[in-house]
């Protein structure tokens, strides 16, 4: 099933924050307007906010109280993606220029700083105090995560809990909390908070390893760039985790790599194929699933509605995706 | 205290120790005084300003230059996280005490510096007046929001003029160092139409005397404040006449240049 077609059902409700987003990084200067505008209308999944309608759903729905907190998660994802580009010195991101690339990094760390603040502006607007303990939490936890990624390129002696633990502060956090914090902005149950919580954790989890398999597995097309990304900047994700505990695999990758500085595509390839061999990409497809096993358990826990329905669905399409 | 919250043991390994303006820390100290909070509170909340602060001066060190070694690409990724964290760490720190309403203050101080800074980069300015203006808004908002914030009207216009008055002094001693910092780069582009990012020693002459001018100007009006304000006068007149010492800074000489 699309995307799209599973989003049907919030389609008026995601066309109001669309509008809602553009009305928030409407800065007075007009490098800054241009700059948050030029990323909302590269588009993107809008996953965070789909997650926090949904999860709404299990309280007190309630759109102008629901919106502050869908805007502010798709806000802080944008952000980070502005100030990833100047870390990882991107020039395109989802088929547009980068704000950096199209303006400078002086305007990217300006903008993401902007659109930062303008998040945490609107998450105040909660009345319960939890909604700034649970979104700092995850926002501070994100950014161990991110520090974490760039001292752990070309560690060759990281293990699978230490990828687990980067992963679930890089990615799961952040998609977990959206989840909560649509139960809570809707004043659901603690324990429909917690499945919720839960869920969306096991979503995330779910949703970096498929990402950290189509960089192995993905054509030019689908990515937009091509296969090994992730290695030629000395990422060391699941795939490769798993190639590496085989016997001998790991001397081969490493050597392969000697000279990590100048790695080249040519390098990649060979890791690539190593990887595929060693059966890194199955092990990593059983171990998302997995989590994605654990997903649908915790929407069990829950009554049932065409909400849960959704959110199955969007699990399910984040497992089998392909880009 | 400070710097025990600021220390991430592998961020310190490539990137300098973040400086912490300790004029800005004795102002602020000041005004959370004269708030009367809970000692803790007081800490986190002074913590929580810096933080905001630091945040914000270590993603100006971002550079705009291709980078084309290992060290220096990692000095950059770390820089950019480093400022990330500092961030997150202030709005942590005060959801953990509820304090919305000041979460909401700082957060909307952020945004107005950026829109501020955004203006003071991208503006081709064709008057001097208005970059020192700007310049002044970009070191003004945040005390003044936190000054509106606790109800320390006395604070406002002064916490403004020291800290524009310090960081004209601070650019002072850059350009000194440097042979050209990016306000002498700014003063140079609007007064000579300079253009090219290498000054002429002789161009950075003329754009340091407008400087001069500007913070003696600055300094006179800093005097009035102080008179103005004898419970300030007490706490900051000595503080203030000791770093203006430091400087070197013959004052009735630049008045006649100025």
């Amino acid at each position: 099933m699309k995307l799209k077609t599973i989003y049907a059902s919030l389609k008026k409700d995601l066309s109001f924050i669309e509008t809602e987003l553009e009305q928030t990084v409407n800065a007075h200067h007009p490098v800054l307007r241009d700059a948050s505008n030029h990323l909302l209308k590269a588009g993107g999944k809008r996953i965070r906010p789909v997650f926090v309608l949904l999860s709404g759903k299990f309280g007190h729905y309630n759109l102008p109280l629901m919106k502050n907190v869908a805007v502010a998660l798709e806000l802080i994802h944008m952000a980070s993606l502005v100030h990833d580009d100047v870390i990882d010195d991107a020039e395109m991101r989802r088929g547009a220029k980068t704000i950096k690339a199209k303006w400078d990094n002086r305007v990217a760390m300006y903008t993401g700083d902007y659109i930062f603040a303008r998040a945490i502006e609107l998450v105040t607007e909660l009345k319960d105090p939890a909604a700034n303990r649970i979104l700092s939490h995850a926002i501070l936890e994100m950014s161990i995560g991110e520090i974490e990624q760039i001292q752990d390129q070309f560690n060759w002696d990281q293990n699978v809990r230490d990828y687990f633990r980067r992963i679930k502060r890089k990615t799961a956090l952040l998609i977990a909390t959206s989840c909560e914090l649509g139960a809570v902005a809707a004043g659901a149950s603690k324990k429909e908070q917690l499945h919720l919580k839960q869920f969306g954790y096991y979503v995330g989890m779910s949703y970096q390893i498929t990402d950290d398999i189509l960089d192995y597995t993905g054509t030019v097309k689908q990515l937009g760039k091509p296969a090994g990304g992730d290695l030629l900047q000395g990422n060391i994700t699941l795939p490769v985790l798993y190639a590496m505990n085989q016997k001998n695999e790991k001397k081969k990758i490493m050597d392969v790599f000697s000279d990590e500085v100048h790695s080249s595509q040519e390098q990649v390839d060979q890791v690539l194929s190593i990887v595929k061999l060693s059966g890194g990409i199955e092990h990593s497809r059983q171990i998302s699933d997995r989590y994605l096993q654990k997903a649908f358990y915790e929407l069990e826990q829950l009554p049932a509605s065409s909400a849960r329905t959704s959110l199955r669905q969007i699990a399910e399409y984040i497992g089998k995706r392909k880009h | 205290m400070l710097q025990s919250r600021l220390s991430h043991s592998y961020l310190l390994r490539f990137i300098d120790f973040p400086v912490i303006d300790e004029e800005k820390l004795y102002v602020f100290y000041g005004m959370l005084e004269q708030a009367k909070l809970e000692h803790r509170r007081k800490q986190d909340t002074l913590l929580s300003i810096m933080l905001v602060q630091i945040a914000l001066d270590t993603h100006e060190l971002i550079s705009l230059e291709e980078i084309d070694n290992e060290s220096d690409r990692k000095n950059r990724q770390l820089t950019v996280l480093a400022g990330d964290y500092f961030s997150s760490m202030y709005y942590h720190l005060l959801s953990k005490w509820e304090d919305n309403e000041l979460i909401r203050t700082l957060s909307e101080a952020i945004q107005e510096i950026n829109e501020a800074k955004m203006s003071f980069y991208q503006t081709d300015y064709s008057a001097i007046e208005p970059v020192f203006e700007n310049l002044k808004e970009i070191e003004s908002i945040l005390v003044r929001k936190v000054a509106e914030h606790y109800g320390l009207s006395n604070w406002k216009s002064f916490g403004s003029h020291y800290f524009y008055m310090n960081r004209l002094l601070t650019e002072r001693k850059q350009g000194i160092i440097q042979s050209g910092s990016f306000m002498i780069q700014k003063i140079a582009s609007t007064l000579l139409s300079v253009k090219s990012a290498k000054l002429s020693t002789n161009q950075v002459s003329k754009a340091k005397i407008v400087l001069d001018s500007y913070i003696a100007y600055a300094k006179k009006e800093m005097d009035q404040l102080l008179q103005q304000h004898s419970e300030l006068h007490q706490l900051f007149q000595e503080r203030f006449e000791y770093n203006w010492g430091m400087t070197g800074i013959q004052e009735k000489k630049m008045a006649e240049e100025g």
